[in-house]
């Protein structure tokens, strides 16, 4: 029973993951439908942010503050991240809209620059980033059942960017109009609705939270330039088997994703637990092909 | 207050649609826009939105011009449009279909109450998703969406398509209200509808105004061929 329940954390812990870096593909892919490959690198400039402000902090702040750079850091990785988003926006990506194989490949030479412009300024080893004090140890449910703070604080972070995402998305003048414009662009622009602001500011939001996705993978592992590609296919398959456009499919998306992995990886081996939930999804779009929660939006052919 | 359009010309794609139009819709006065299927009629509501080119002509709203802004500026400036086929948006509730009418205002203020006083069906199906209403419920949320800015005048694409009778009464009764608030400009085919409400009426083919006056004043055995064409 316990074997079977630290098997499910880890599988939440997993989908968490998946859930944060989703959550902005969601965005950015499902509702705005532009396949960006440097989605994976807003990750690692999120990471990478997290990187710099630590760095800030033990070599300029005492080390009794030290703790709070984690703060700092998810703010951070959020706003460098979803600035270079509305940079990439204004200069690249408003000019794609609409031609999916076009954006496909710019954005694949974007994150290669990317890739490269961390290698220049970081260099090519992995670094690390070390978490804060706090989140060292676990929380003890019993002999075997121990969840690291390290992996809760994600899954808090990730349920929160999922409030916040909901609460903007449908609480807000700014959601409202972010959905309008997704559904009817020309019809919203009728209405007064500055489209174009719309898309600069929904494009930094989705890369903002790729970012803070990236801020939270440093507490777990080593992180690289080439850190976004190793979740970018998890990424956009967490979207597409949720249903493109869907926040709440994104969060069934990375359930069905983190939880299948990790078990098919605990009763096979890694990577036959990746071949495995490839092939349930296959299966699964068969069924399903626009998801588990298919939603209508501006379609990548408008 | 007085809207006018100037020698417009309007393209699609590579062909010249509209050309030469001249159109003038003051407030008070209802104005519509008559012509067969494939005359230009939509292609007119759509380049006074900004939603085709206009390589020439000009579209003024009291004086001012607008043929170089783009469509929410013209939506801000006081145009409210009702385009063909409503375009209501289906997965927003109708409260929040009529909050994006405020979009014009840049969001600001509140549903005034002549909107559920005229509309009193959307008070009541205000936390339904637009998708889920009928046709003629639709088509009166798509008229409520563009009034709740107070617009200083309102365009409205084939109001009766698709309604039913009794509901094109209404949509008609409502119109006829909103002169005195703004000036309303109408494409119709609907000719009996348009010979009800109409106080002025522009008669289009191949893009071109063929005929204007008064409906009792028009030339109605021409009015007739052309509609029948």
């Amino acid at each position: 029973m316990e074997l079977f329940l630290m098997q499910l954390f880890n599988g939440i812990s997993v989908s968490s993951i998946l859930l944060l870096a989703a959550l902005g593909l969601a965005i950015t892919f499902g509702l705005m439908g532009v396949i960006n490959m440097a989605h994976g690198e807003f990750i690692m400039i999120g990471a990478y942010t997290a990187y710099v402000v630590q760095n800030f902090f033990k070599k300029y702040l005492p080390a009794s503050v030290f703790d709070s750079y984690c703060i700092v850091a998810i703010l951070l990785s959020f706003l460098v991240a979803g600035f270079c988003g509305l940079i990439l926006e204004k200069l690249i990506i408003r000019k794609l809209y609409g031609r999916a194989a076009d954006s496909l490949l710019v954005t694949w030479g974007i994150s290669l620059i990317l890739q490269q412009g961390a290698r220049s300024i970081f260099g090519s080893p992995n670094v690390g980033v070390e978490a804060p004090s706090f989140l060292e140890n676990s929380l003890k449910i019993s002999g075997m059942l121990a969840l690291p703070y390290k992996r809760l604080f994600i899954l808090l972070i990730a349920v929160i960017c999922l409030l916040g995402v909901y609460a903007l998305m449908f609480k807000t003048r700014q959601g409202r109009n972010i959905r309008a414009v997704m559904q009817n662009r020309n019809m919203a622009a009728s209405l007064g609705v500055n489209t174009s602001r719309v898309d600069a500011s929904t494009f930094a939001i989705g890369s903002g939270l790729a970012g803070l996705a990236g801020c939270a993978l440093t507490w777990i592992g080593a992180i690289g330039p080439t850190l976004g590609t190793n979740y970018i296919v998890d990424t956009f398959m967490t979207v597409v088997v949720g249903g493109a456009g869907s926040i709440i499919g994104s969060v069934f998306g990375a359930g069905f994703i983190g939880v299948g992995e990790t078990a098919f990886e605990f009763m096979t081996t890694a990577s036959m637990g990746k071949v495995l939930i490839f092939v349930c999804v296959i299966i699964l779009l068969q069924f399903r092909p626009k998801g588990i929660f298919a939603v209508h939006t501006r379609s990548l052919e408008d | 207050m007085t809207f006018k359009t100037e020698s417009l010309y309007a393209t699609y794609g590579e062909g010249m649609v509209l050309r030469h139009v001249d159109l003038e819709a003051p407030t008070g006065r209802i104005t519509c826009l008559v012509g067969r299927n494939g005359a230009g009629k939509t292609t007119t509501m759509k380049a006074i939105m900004g939603l085709v080119k206009t390589p020439e002509g000009s579209i003024q709203l009291d004086g001012e011009e607008l043929i170089h802004l783009p469509a929410y500026e013209r939506a801000r400036r006081g145009i409210g449009y009702v385009p063909q086929g409503r375009e209501i948006f289906p997965q927003l509730t109708v409260e929040e279909n009529i909050l994006l009418g405020l979009e014009a205002k840049k969001g600001k203020g509140e549903i005034p109450d002549f909107i559920f006083e005229t509309f009193p069906i959307l008070k009541e199906f205000l936390q339904r998703k637009g998708g889920d209403l009928s046709g003629g419920q639709q088509q009166q949320l798509a008229i409520a969406r563009a009034v709740v800015s107070e617009p200083k005048i309102l365009i409205l694409d084939e109001p009766t398509e698709g309604i039913q009778p009794s509901i094109i009464q209404e949509i008609g009764r409502v119109i006829t209200g909103l002169k005195s608030r703004m000036a309303v400009l109408i494409v119709e085919q609907y000719l009996e509808f348009v010979l009800e409400i109409a106080d002025y009426c522009y008669v289009m083919e191949n893009g071109r105004i063929i005929m204007d006056g008064a409906p009792a004043d028009l030339d109605q055995e021409k009015l007739q061929a052309t509609m029948s064409l």
